[in-house]
């Protein structure tokens, strides 16, 4: 996934009200001209609601995995949005950014993350003070643009989203932590590990793992617990420890236990299990991975 | 008060906070960089565990030096294999590949070489983990069984105390003969602590009763008592054939020596 296209990911739904403003002058926020781009305070205002918005998506783990990436441009990202609902809404801005008709092929952008999205737009309008029937105006045109946003408009097309998205994820993985520092058998190897980091870096590798936006290794210092670096990969945290077959059997033992306990259906657990069993040649190696 | 006078108590008091701030965010990094033990309680009230003994071992009682024996008496190859070991032995590593480097004239060749002189929380773990590898079970001479060849792992908090968690993790590459192995020791535990609470991933219908578990199924025979857990386990290991474990342990936080108090 490129830069552009990350960043195309979050501008998706104010993409959308551009394509709409343009393509019915009779009933879009640019039909009431300068007022709205008044109304909103023109371009201070318009950065203060974009700000607001990409703290409130940012903050939620339902739809942030798409944001949360290093390789995010987060200041074109910002300036991106500026331009856009400066220019939707009749301001003298001008939109150069990436067309959101190319970006978002790839990216499996779900109904409820479209939805998560509008909603944080809509309470950072609110948030400014916008009065309701703008906000109105702005959502009613963004949600007939869905179709060309949304690529998975049942919610079921990545493991990702049967799973629950990352919060979902969060939870297993708490479990499984948990589990794993129960287990007397390889809990030393964790006893002394940044436990919010490790929680971290394993939300993001399951959420990779299961098709998700995440990028494992492409952490914003600071930006989630304990990262304040890039994730490891598996090689480079596990080279010269000597990890037993048996412990990492032990290890994949309690995962299973976790994602039981979660009720992950039999097909999603394998193709979790069947991404990250393949790692045991980068973290085994006293033994060969059988 | 006079400007400089304010200039300098205001100089004063960012000195101290910053000093202040300076000294905690330094014992917040040292707390990190050093090992803590975990609190240990005795068992809550309830039904104790009739016997903690299994793979030729008291759990909570045995010390390390009788399970050296007694592993050495039946010629197993066993070893701590402790985190703190592993941090030793890839210190040995890197003093190695250091080693090589400066002989290859590239001294500067190899990376992560502060490990050398840094120590890790790892480092101060006293955790034993006194484990044998390829152990045939007829070896464990504690009871017959099934043919197999697994881990033999025997876990204590530090060198003094008795032994925390004993298991042994052997894997079949059948599942018949996986099946077999955790229904015998299944009937050997219970027979010594009663019938298990036991759960399982098998199919719920249209599958022949014993037929093989799902990939990455597990089926979980568990005693619990205020003491100890024990459980038997097999597993499909999803195309790496199937692993099948036994193990009785004291669970943290329960102070190791809670089956004998």
């Amino acid at each position: 996934m490129t830069i552009r296209t990350i960043l195309a990911t979050g501008i998706f739904g104010l993409g959308a009200l551009l394509a709409a403003c343009s393509s019915d002058d009779s009933r879009t926020p640019a039909a009431s001209g300068d007022a709205l781009y008044v109304r909103l305070g023109k371009a201070d205002g318009i950065e203060t609601v974009v700000a607001d918005f990409l703290e409130r998506v940012k903050a939620d783990a339902k739809i942030n995995g798409y944001f949360l990436n290093a390789s995010v441009d987060q200041a074109h990202l910002s300036a991106c949005l500026v331009k856009q609902i400066g220019e939707a809404t009749g301001g003298p801005e001008k939109y150069d950014c990436k067309s959101m008709a190319d970006a978002h092929s790839n990216l499996g952008i779900s109904r409820q993350d479209f939805d998560d999205l509008v909603g944080h737009l809509s309470d950072a309008l609110v948030a400014a003070k916008v009065e309701q029937k703008d906000v109105d105006t702005i959502l009613g045109v963004l949600g007939p643009m869905a179709a060309d946003i949304v690529r998975d408009e049942t919610n079921d097309a990545t493991v990702y989203q049967r799973l629950g998205r990352k919060p979902a994820i969060q939870a297993v993985v708490t479990d499984f932590h948990s589990r794993v520092m129960a287990d007397a058998a390889i809990n030393s190897f964790f006893a002394t590990t940044d436990a919010n980091r490790l929680a971290t870096c394993l939300v993001r590798q399951v959420c990779m793992a299961t098709g998700g936006p995440c990028k494992y290794g492409d952490e914003i210092p600071d930006a989630e617990p304990g990262v304040k670096s890039a994730c490891r990969t598996m090689k480079d945290a596990h080279t010269g420890l000597n990890v037993a077959y048996a412990d990492f059997q032990e290890l994949v033992t309690d995962l299973v236990a976790a994602l039981d306990a979660a009720n992950v259906p039999a097909d999603d657990k394998n193709a979790i299990l069947g991404v990250l069993a393949p790692m045991c040649p980068d973290i085994v190696e006293k033994d060969a991975c059988q | 008060m006079t400007k400089r006078r304010a200039a300098s108590v205001a100089l004063l008091a960012g000195a101290v906070v910053a000093a202040s701030v300076g000294y905690w965010r330094h014992r917040a990094r040292a707390a990190a960089q050093h090992w803590v033990a975990p609190v240990l309680v005795d068992p809550a009230a309830g039904a104790r565990t009739p016997s903690s003994e299994i793979l030729g071992v008291r759990v909570g009682a045995t010390r390390l030096v009788e399970v050296q024996r007694l592993t050495g008496a039946k010629g197993l190859s066993c070893a701590d294999r402790s985190v703190r070991v592993l941090m030793g032995e890839l210190r040995d590593k890197k003093r190695a590949e250091i080693a090589a480097a400066e002989a290859a004239g590239k001294p500067d060749a190899v990376s992560g070489a502060s490990i050398l002189t840094r120590k890790t929380a790892r480092d101060e773990n006293p955790q034993v983990r006194f484990s044998c590898d390829g152990v045939r079970s007829g070896a464990l001479g504690d009871r017959a069984r099934p043919e197999g060849v697994g881990r033999l792992l025997y876990v204590f908090d530090d060198a003094n105390g008795p032994v925390r968690h004993a298991s042994y993790q052997r894997n079949h590459d059948d599942w018949t003969a996986a099946l077999a192995d955790y229904e015998d020791a299944r009937r050997a535990l219970t027979e010594k602590l009663g019938p298990p609470r036991e759960s399982s991933s098998m199919p719920k219908s249209g599958a022949a009763p014993g037929g093989p578990l799902p990939k990455y199924g597990r089926r979980v025979a568990e005693w619990k008592f205020s003491d100890v857990v024990a459980t038997v386990s097999v597993g499909n290991l999803g195309g790496r054939g199937f692993s099948v474990s036994e193990a009785l342990e004291v669970p943290l936080p329960l102070r190791p020596d809670a089956p004998v108090r």
